[in-house]
């Protein structure tokens, strides 16, 4: 039975998370909760977390309608994915699930996303990760969380069956009927949009999205895409290496 | 231990004329702020205790009444009239054929009730301070006095009142306080019903002196002041039935998850769904438990953002950058 980590950067408490969590129950996969204890936007891969002792520091939860262990970590998304990786919530699992962000993670700005840097920690530790993420806008009226989960649901055996490393981030529309969707295949937009952390006051700060969707002209890129009410699929790449520049590159 | 205990200072007896069956119908119940609480903690699996004042011959059988439903009673007992109302809805519609504000409470029974809640306290999980129907039945002041002495023994304390009382209990301090928008614009604390106005005057009840606020509002996302975080709480929008007893419902289901040791938002949004079911169905303080989780999963929680945009370009970012001074 595979078992995944579900996490996220909006926060333990988010409906996004928890909707992610139930399909993945219901698609028969052995499942932990483990997500910030609050809100970590903008966190990147970062591994931020642990207390002033030098231990990351959790409570367990009991969250309505999900009967599995679930945890409230005072971490970022990516440490919370690293320690899963060492065993740090029982079995290492086999793919990161992460989101379903409240906001779209699209283009390459999402460099600097929790949300991302999550699943891309899953696919560097020998497992597999995939973000999520729900195209809220300004103002939504509703959040079709439960649409895009379902999405995401059938996402999931084709990811645990790609080989470990495979990292995908899908981005859904804001949609009821986004489970109908079939999720296309999307380049990244040179920026993008990506939600971070503004005045971390305290025990949190306020929310910020970072958008720009200028000079987008690929029909194919991820904010293309996204914006004309597709689902949008990429499979992307962490930290890697290529070539050195001409003239550092003689050995 | 149990889960919840009620300050309720004058339970009611209330006997309604109800037309379903020809010839008419006769439902007699104990009611009232803090009975109604209990009665839908009860519905949600909670251990509920009342510590009340029971006068005359109706007290007698309001105390039976609650102890029928399961709900411990402390109570202090004595003669005289005691608070009920008695209502005809025969036709459909309610007629009003007496409300009885009953004795007003003595030095004495206020000791005695006082003294109860202090010592029924230190075996529940978390305080209801609820208020009687008509002003005049106990002083302000008591829930001052009573919210600080319930902070002093370590119990959390919750509170849905309104005008002076609400004011005394936040003098005292309490860790959360529901108040609905009506109350705040009766108490000209706002006068629209723009969220910025709610939030603010939420920050000022915070200030007041509550951990912890939750403002309603007919229709519109609820406002959570916790702490530094100003918060939306939306939930779908229901056909209406019946609106009254919403908040109590709302209440009811945010204590009982309190009670469970969940979180403040967890609990804010089982509270949010049940308020928004109860307004599907009559009978106050009613509900149902699965129905109230199921809800749950489509309520969102938001962080209500500042007037500037919140999206912004990395252009704009960038000049947002600025050098602290020294």
């Amino acid at each position: 039975m595979s078992t995944v980590l579900i996490t996220n950067d909006d926060g333990i408490d988010s409906p996004g998370l928890h909707a992610l969590a139930a399909v993945a129950i219901d698609e028969g996969l052995e499942v932990v909760v483990a997500a910030p204890a609050s809100e970590a936007s903008g966190s990147s891969a970062s591994i931020i977390g642990a207390d002033h002792d030098g231990h990351v520091h959790m409570s367990r939860r009991e969250i309505a309608g999900l009967d599995v262990p679930c945890y409230a970590v005072r971490a970022a998304p990516a440490l919370i994915a690293l320690i899963a990786a060492h065993g740090a919530f029982g079995d290492v699992p086999d793919a990161v699930l992460s989101g379903i962000n409240r906001g779209a993670n699209i283009g390459h700005a999402v460099l600097h996303s929790g949300t991302v840097g999550a699943a891309l920690t899953g696919g560097s530790s020998g497992g597999r990760g995939l973000a999520v993420s729900l195209d809220v806008g300004m103002h939504p009226v509703a959040h079709e969380w439960d649409a895009a989960a379902a999405l995401a649901r059938g996402i999931l055996r084709p990811l645990l069956a790609a080989v470990p490393g495979t990292v995908l981030n899908l981005n859904v529309p804001n949609r009821a009927d986004a489970a109908g969707l079939r999720p296309e295949p999307a380049t990244l937009a040179p920026f993008g949009i990506v939600q971070t952390t503004a005045a971390e006051a305290g025990e949190g700060g306020v929310r910020l999205t970072v958008a720009d969707l200028e000079g987008e002209h690929d029909e194919r890129s991820d904010a293309s895409l996204l914006a004309a009410g597709r689902a949008t699929l990429t499979a992307i790449t962490a930290v890697g290496e290529t070539a050195l520049p001409d003239g550092l590159s003689r050995s | 231990m149990t889960d919840v205990l009620i300050f309720a200072p004058a339970p009611l007896l209330t006997v309604t004329l109800e037309g379903d069956h020809p010839g008419g119908d006769l439902h007699v119940h104990s009611g009232g702020q803090g009975v109604w609480q209990a009665r839908m903690l009860r519905t949600l699996g909670r251990t509920v205790a009342i510590v009340g004042s029971f006068t005359g011959e109706s007290g007698r059988v309001v105390q039976h009444l609650l102890g029928d439903e399961g709900i411990e009673v402390h109570p202090v007992v004595r003669t005289g009239r005691g608070p009920a109302y008695v209502h005809d809805r025969r036709t459909g519609q309610r007629t009003v054929v007496a409300e009885l504000a009953g004795d007003p409470l003595s030095r004495h029974d206020l000791d005695e009730l006082y003294a109860a809640v202090l010592r029924e306290a230190m075996a529940a999980r978390i305080v209801i301070l609820s208020g009687p129907a008509d002003e005049g039945i106990l002083p302000d002041d008591v829930y001052r006095r009573l919210a600080a002495d319930l902070r002093a023994e370590g119990v959390p304390v919750v509170v849905d009142l309104a005008g002076a009382r609400l004011e005394a209990a936040l003098a005292g301090g309490v860790t959360l306080a529901k108040v609905s928008d009506a109350e705040l614009r009766e108490a000209r604390e706002i006068r629209g019903d723009s969220v910025d106005e709610v939030v603010a005057a939420g920050r000022r009840l915070r200030d007041a002196g509550a951990r912890s606020v939750v403002i309603t509002r007919a229709g519109e996302p609820l406002v959570l002041i916790d702490g530094e975080h100003a918060r939306l709480v939306r939930v779908p929008r229901m056909q209406e039935v019946d609106p009254n007893g919403a908040g109590d419902s709302l209440l009811a289901a945010v204590v009982s998850a309190l009670a469970e040791d969940r979180s403040l938002l967890e609990a804010i949004a089982l509270g949010a769904a049940a308020g928004a079911l109860n307004v599907t169905r009559h009978g106050l303080g009613t509900g149902d438990p699965e129905a109230i989780h199921r809800l749950r999963a489509r309520v969102t929680v938001e962080e209500v953002g500042d007037d500037d945009a919140q999206v912004v370009t990395p252009d704009q970012l960038a000049a947002r950058a600025e050098v602290d001074d020294r």
